[in-house]
Parts: structure tokens; C-alpha cells; sequence
């Protein structure tokens, strides 16, 4: 189980919630069936911001028997349970009783309800930030001018800091105050224990010196630090909203109600009532509602939601197009619905998105791990440090324990990890991949060999020209003419093969099993499939990798072309980029082995294997593995399944059906292959940064622990230097990433 | 220095003023939506 736990959603304070709905109905077409009969659910759960929340939704759900995975970066659950024993609507109503009401992440208020709590945080920090101003100001003359200020006016000048400090710690920084309480409550130390003491201490000992007129305040430091330390929760919690707007986004900002046939008209239904198999239709600008098929008409639609890609692209009728695009055309197009709801790509991809957020890496449970320790640490050692201060002298034994507090606050520690994730998954997404699990994310950066699946991997629909043989008085480009003319407005893979010959359409078309024929200038053209008398005529050597066509001009054999499978576009291109990378290509193919190596010549290929059932390309990687090689498999991601489940890491050329089912560690959703190098690229980038982040802050800890403790530190020198380094670890985390790049040369920009 | 005795609650005053106006501007929506693009005065309504 997945137990996002500590820091992440603390320093915000829960916030009211929508109330739940009495209306079950919610819930009911919230869940899709997974393996083993069970069924899958996210659930929004606002109210959920601390691993101890996590603990009682937990024993919450205790005796349901249900898996959780929780989230709390996007405030989400997924659930998994038993719709035999148990029923969503029960669950969530478990949930409830223990505090956490929760609704179907898809229902509309979840949006709106992350949006507030942000535009909170936004506003705490306005106002420490105001106040702070205005406090440094009036701390200024006791710093300026030591005991040169009258006693009168010296008490003026603290009590106004007063004034100014107090809706900053009691407002700005309530979440700290309050963390710290409940860390205290649950004898679990997290990190707004020290910060909390910390604010606590400083503020009411500087309220006391200033009622009493003696020592020195703090009120300063106080504001400082928790300007700084909300400055850097909000940035954090910007980044996150990010990531999980996106899942929303992707899981939420879908119509609820679609136009469906009934009888002789559209009537609105609300889209949980659609069932797979009626007719829908989508006004031009609407989002598609459902997965379907296009009826009569093709159109221009947009799936940028979906693939990152916004140029539109056109579906032919009996084309599938997905719930989530938008249809960009000036005239209305009528599907039938093909999936509905939660079974949807969209909604795949959504589950997708929050399981890799919610999933937390190896790396980061050692982070963790390592604060909570640094935290008990932190604490003894400023009770330490503050009674030798205070055997030494007592005048400055308050100032070292602020000082040790502030300065070793491993916020750094805890966010050098997710900082990078999340990042790092908002670039992919805007390129196109989908990272579907986190580890992978992080194995894809020791990649070594890349195994490719030929057919609907390294090659698309469509066919391209490999050789042509025309009759002796018809030269190639006329033959080639004809053949195009008649294939002008067909959209068969073969007509493909024709795109780059210009000229006029034939007339009078007509489309048979296994030909098309039409008028070209006055002569009747025939294209249909060549049978081996037709090739012996023409004196071609019938190679088996090819598909044969033959042209006849009023009734005669004119010309044969032997079509080959067309390469997908960037294939080439990311063969060449993945050996730069220094991985070995491997190429499997159910063709013969003739065909395959013929297909690999030329290209960035080492390894060619033809005549592969899905076994042997199953024993092929297995075989790779246990050599030692870490193996990337590249597949369609239905048939290839369980190959991709086999590899270190399986990427799936995702292009909608079956992403549901998919077993890969990441998706490639706009079919382009360049995804992979993205990928291995963007692991690799994850790597280095997580190293140079959590050496940073051991670094920045271990160096500033013994200077706090030894009073070379003052408390706002500590909080300076406290949000420094973090701003640091999460600056590092959302720098611009030069090795990705998308097809226009752009880099891709940070979205989390 | 006993001009203070005015400054300070004065600065008080203004940086009361300074909050609530930031606070009204962030309740009214004007920093919702930072990432859109500028509406246009010149673009017709698509409407």
C-alpha cells in the first residue's frame, strides 16, 4: 500500500468541505471493474492532508477489505474493493463518519474546492508579507542604533512590532502553530514541530520582554520566517495544484449532459445514463462526451487534453474519437458511443496520473525517513545547545535555541524528491508521455537496451512505394498518376502509398472488394490486388515482405507496385537519438525473417529478429534481463502486455482502446516514438537532480546545525538561510530542462 | 524622535489600507487566472 505520509499537505489547515451528497446516485457509475472482479474508484477526499489523516481514513475502512492508494498531493484516493461485499456509496459513507468526506473526483465541486484552499494560502502570505515589511521597519532602530534608543520610544517601537507580528504568526502561520500541535497530540514529530516551537517561543518571549522592557525581541525573525517558510509551502503547493488540476482536468472537465438520439430527436441525458451503443451528438466546440465511433461524417477534433497535441486532426467516419477532444469543426457530427464514463481513455489516463502521484519512490520513503530522524535530532540538539548556552550566560540561550530550530528545518530534505517528480511529470505530459508509474520513471534512467515491436510500433497504417514495374511504353511517373487519380479520395492504408503524387482525382470512382476503379482523362483505370501471373508478366521478382497492386488502363496490365509497411514518421530519427543514448536496439517481428532484417536496413538497428510469436518475444526480454541488460520494450500495449509487464520498464504506444488494460510503466499518448527518448532523457535528468537535491540539503544541514548551535547564526540569518535552501531544491527541481525538447525545437514547459 | 509617535501609528493605518486593498483584489477573481491571455479589446465577441 501507498502511504503518501509527513510534510506534503501540511502548513495548509483543512478546510470546509462541500457537503457530501445525500444522492447515492453520485457514486454509482464512479467505478470501473479491475482484475479479479474487483472494481477501482478515486474519490476526492479535500479534507485529507497528512499522513495521519491517511492513518484514520485507513482504520476507517479497516473491515471493508479494500485496497487504498492514497494521494495526499492531489487530495485523492483511489479505492479498490469487492462491489460483491461492498458498495462505493458505503465506503464513502465510512469515510465520512470519520471526518473526510469524499465524492467521485469527477464531480464538478472537487475543482473548485482545491482552487479555494489556494487562493487561502495566497492570501496568508500577502498579508505576512505586508506585515513583514513593516515590523523589519520598526525592528531597524534597535539594530542601528544599540542603546542609543530612548527607553519611551524603544517600548513604541516594540509594541507596534507586536501589533504587526501577531496576525502574522497567529494567521499567516496558523498551520505551523496548529501542525505542531497535532504532531505534539500524536507524539509523531513532523516538521512543523520545531518550526511551530520555534514561532511559539520567539513570539511569546519577545511579547514578554516587551511587557516586561528587558531583553531583546524577536519579532523580526518570527515574521521572517514565516513569510519565507509560507512563500515556500505556497510555491510547493502551486506545483502540485499543477499536477493534480491536470488529473483533474483529465478526469473531470468532461460534459455531463450529451445530446442523444431518441426516436426522431436529441434529447439531453446526463452522461452516466448513456450506455455504450447509442448516438450521440456533438455540436461544433463541444467537448465529446464519450468514446465513440464517428457516424457519416469525419471531422476535425482536437485532443489536446488527451495527448498535449492541439493541432486537430482529422477522424474519417468509423474512426474512434475520444470522450475529453473537442470537436473543432463548423458542423455537428453523430457518434456511437463506444465507452462511457470511467471506462473511457480519458478516465484510464486519469487513473493513470493519480497512481504515479500518488505512488511514492524508493528514494523518497529514504528521504522521509532520514527528516524524521533529523527532526528528533534537531530537537534534542537545541535543548542541548540551549542549556549550555544558559549555564554559560542566559542572555543568549534563547537566540541559539531559535537559531538551531530554524536553521536545521530539513524542509529541504523532504522536498528534494517530490519537488523533482512532479516536475518532471508535468514536462512529460506536455510531450506527450505519460508516466503511469513512478518507478519506472526513475528505472527508465538505466536503460541500456531499447526492444522494439515492429508492426504498429516502428511502423504505422499505411503503405509506402518500395518498387515499381510498368510495361514497356508507360513510363513510372504516368503509371504512378493513374494509380493516384483513382486513390484520391480513398482512405485505405494502400491509397497511402500515393499521397506525395499530385494531380486530379479520377471521376466516376468506384470501390470494390479488393479494387477501385474510376476515369482518369477519358480512360477507364482499374487498381486491384496483383496475383503472381500479374507479376511474371511484368517481369517483377515477388518479394513475400511486399504487398503486390496492379494497374490496368482500359483492360490492360500497365503497371504492378510492391508496397512495403510505412515506417512511422519519427522512427528513424529516435532509433539514431536512443544508440546516442547509449542503449543497444533490439527489433521483433511476426514477420518472416527476410522481411524483417530488409525492414531494419538502414536504420539505427542491432539486434533483428523475424517469425517472434508473442512467446518468444516474452522469452526474448527475459533473456535480455538475465544478462544483466536493463530492458526498455516499446509496444502497442494490448497484445504486447504482458512483454511490457516483463521489461524494467514497459512503454506503450497508447492511442486510446486499451489503455485501460495496459500493464506499461509509461504511455506514449500521441503516438509519436520520440516519446521514448523523452522518457529515458527525463529519467535520467530526475536522477541527477534528486542526487544533487538531497546531497544539498544534508550538506546545508550538516554545515549550519554546529554554526546555529555555536551562536554564529542569528534566528533571522537561520530563516534566511532555511527558505534559501529550499527555494534552492525546488528551483533546481523546476529549471528548464535542455535535453527536452518537442517537435518545434521548444522546451517544454514546467507545468508543475 | 517624538515625531514617531504619529509615524508609526500612521504606518499602522497604511498598512491596514494596503492589506484590505490586496485582499479585495484577490477575493474580486483579478488574480485567478494569471496564465490567460489578455481578452482583446479589438477581437470581436466570438460569441
Amino acid at each position: 500500500m501507498t502511504v503518501a505520509t509527513t510534510w506534503t499537505g501540511a502548513g495548509q489547515q483543512s478546510e470546509p468541505v462541500a457537503p457530501t451528497a445525500d444522492d447515492r446516485s453520485l457514486f454509482e457509475d464512479a467505478s470501473v471493474p479491475v482484475a479479479g472482479g474487483r472494481h477501482s474508484a478515486i474519490l476526492a477526499v479535500p479534507g485529507m492532508h497528512c499522513g495521519a489523516c491517511v492513518r484514520r481514513i485507513e482504520a476507517a475502512l479497516r473491515n471493508e477489505r479494500v485496497v487504498l492508494r492514497p494521494s495526499v498531493a492531489t487530495r485523492t484516493v483511489e479505492l479498490e474493493f469487492d462491489p460483491r461485499r461492498t458498495r462505493l456509496a458505503d465506503l464513502a459513507g465510512a469515510m465520512e463518519a470519520a471526518g473526510f468526506p469524499a465524492r467521485p473526483v469527477a464531480a464538478p465541486t472537487s475543482g473548485e474546492l482545491d482552487r479555494g484552499t489556494y487562493a487561502r494560502s495566497v492570501k496568508r502570505v500577502a498579508v505576512a508579507a505586508f506585515l513583514t515589511m513593516q515590523v523589519m521597519m520598526l525592528a531597524l532602530p534597535e539594530y542601528l542604533a544599540v542603546g542609543e534608543v530612548e527607553p519611551d520610544v524603544r517600548r513604541l517601537l516594540r509594541l507596534g512590532q507586536w501589533l504587526l507580528a501577531t496576525p502574522v504568526v497567529f494567521y499567516s502561520g496558523w498551520a505551523f502553530l496548529a501542525g505542531a500541535w497535532r504532531d505534539i497530540r500524536h507524539a509523531s514529530p513532523s516538521m512543523d514541530l520545531p518550526v511551530g516551537l520555534a514561532l511559539i517561543s520567539a513570539y511569546g518571549f519577545s511579547a514578554w520582554h516587551t511587557l516586561t522592557e528587558t531583553g531583546t525581541v524577536y519579532f523580526d525573525s518570527a515574521v521572517m520566517f514565516v513569510l519565507f517558510l509560507s512563500l515556500g509551502r505556497l510555491l510547493e503547493a502551486r506545483g502540485r495544484l499543477r499536477a493534480a488540476e491536470r488529473v483533474r482536468h483529465v478526469l473531470a472537465d468532461q460534459p455531463t449532459v450529451a445530446r442523444v438520439l431518441q426516436g426522431e430527436g436529441w434529447i439531453e441525458r446526463p452522461v452516466a445514463q448513456i450506455h455504450p451503443g447509442v448516438q450521440v451528438q456533438v455540436r461544433p466546440g463541444e467537448t465529446i462526451p464519450v468514446d465513440g465511433t464517428l457516424i457519416e461524417n469525419g471531422a476535425h477534433v482536437s485532443q489536446a487534453v488527451l495527448t498535449g497535441e492541439p493541432a486537430p486532426r482529422w477522424f474519417d467516419a468509423g474512426d474512434q474519437v475520444l470522450a475529453g477532444s473537442v470537436l473543432v469543426d463548423e458542423h455537428p457530427v453523430r457518434l456511437t458511443a463506444t465507452a462511457v464514463g470511467a471506462e473511457t481513455a480519458m478516465a484510464a489516463i486519469g487513473r493513470s496520473m493519480h497512481r504515479v502521484l500518488a505512488e511514492r519512490p524508493r528514494a523518497q520513503v529514504l528521504a522521509d525517513r532520514i527528516a524524521g530522524v533529523f527532526i528528533v535530532f534537531v530537537l534534542l540538539g537545541a535543548v542541548v545547545a540551549g542549556a549550555a548556552w544558559w549555564s554559560a550566560g542566559p542572555d543568549r540561550a534563547l537566540e541559539i535555541v531559535l537559531a538551531v530550530l530554524v536553521a536545521s528545518c530539513p524542509c529541504a530534505l523532504s522536498l528534494a524528491v517530490p519537488a523533482v517528480l512532479a516536475a518532471t511529470i508535468g514536462r512529460l505530459s506536455r510531450l506527450g508521455v505519460l508516466p503511469a508509474r513512478a518507478h519506472g520513471l526513475l528505472a527508465a534512467a538505466r536503460i541500456d537496451a531499447v526492444v522494439f515491436d515492429k508492426t504498429g510500433t516502428l511502423t504505422e497504417d499505411g503503405l509506402v512505394r518500395q518498387e515499381v514495374h510498368t510495361r514497356d511504353g508507360l513510363d513510372a511517373d504516368e503509371a504512378l498518376r493513374f494509380a493516384a487519380a483513382v486513390e484520391r479520395a480513398s482512405t485505405h492504408p494502400i491509397a497511402r502509398a500515393f499521397d506525395d503524387i499530385d494531380g486530379p482525382a479520377a471521376a466516376a470512382v468506384r470501390v470494390e472488394r479488393g479494387r477501385v476503379s474510376g476515369t482518369v482523362e477519358q480512360k477507364g483505370v482499374e487498381l486491384r490486388t496483383a496475383d503472381a501471373d500479374d507479376l511474371s508478366a511484368l517481369g517483377a521478382s515477388p518479394r513475400p515482405d511486399l504487398t503486390w497492386v496492379a494497374l490496368s488502363v482500359e483492360g490492360r496490365l500497365q503497371a504492378v507496385f510492391g508496397l512495403a509497411a510505412r515506417e512511422r514518421e519519427d522512427a528513424r530519427r529516435t532509433l539514431e537519438d536512443l544508440q546516442s543514448l547509449g542503449c543497444r536496439i533490439h527489433v521483433l517481428s511476426g514477420d518472416t525473417p527476410e522481411a524483417a532484417q530488409r525492414f531494419a536496413d538502414g536504420l539505427a538497428v542491432n539486434v533483428v529478429r523475424g517469425g517472434c510469436s508473442p512467446e518468444d518475444k516474452l522469452a526474448y526480454v527475459e533473456g535480455l534481463r538475465r544478462q544483466g541488460r536493463r530492458v526498455a520494450m516499446v509496444g502497442d500495449g494490448i497484445n504486447d502486455s504482458p512483454t511490457l509487464a516483463a521489461a524494467d520498464v514497459g512503454i506503450a504506444l497508447g492511442t486510446g482502446t486499451g489503455l485501460a488494460q495496459s500493464s506499461a510503466d509509461a504511455i506514449l499518448l500521441d503516438g509519436r516514438l520520440g516519446g521514448v527518448t523523452h522518457l529515458i532523457r527525463a529519467a535520467r535528468s530526475v536522477r541527477r537532480r534528486i542526487a544533487q537535491n538531497v546531497t544539498w540539503a544534508l550538506a546545508y544541514n550538516a554545515a549550519v546545525y554546529p554554526l546555529a548551535a555555536m551562536g554564529f547564526l542569528p534566528p533571522w540569518g537561520a530563516a534566511i538561510g532555511m527558505a534559501t535552501s529550499s527555494a534552492w531544491v525546488v528551483a533546481n527541481a523546476i529549471r528548464p530542462d535542455r535535453s527536452l525538447r518537442n517537435e518545434s525545437g521548444e522546451p517544454a514547459g514546467v507545468v508543475a | 524622535m517624538s515625531s514617531l509617535w504619529l509615524l508609526i501609528p500612521l504606518s499602522l493605518v497604511l498598512v491596514g489600507g494596503a492589506i484590505w486593498g490586496l485582499l479585495w483584489a484577490l477575493s474580486s477573481g483579478q488574480y485567478d487566472r494569471l496564465e490567460n491571455r489578455m481578452p482583446d479589446a479589438d477581437e470581436e465577441d466570438p460569441r
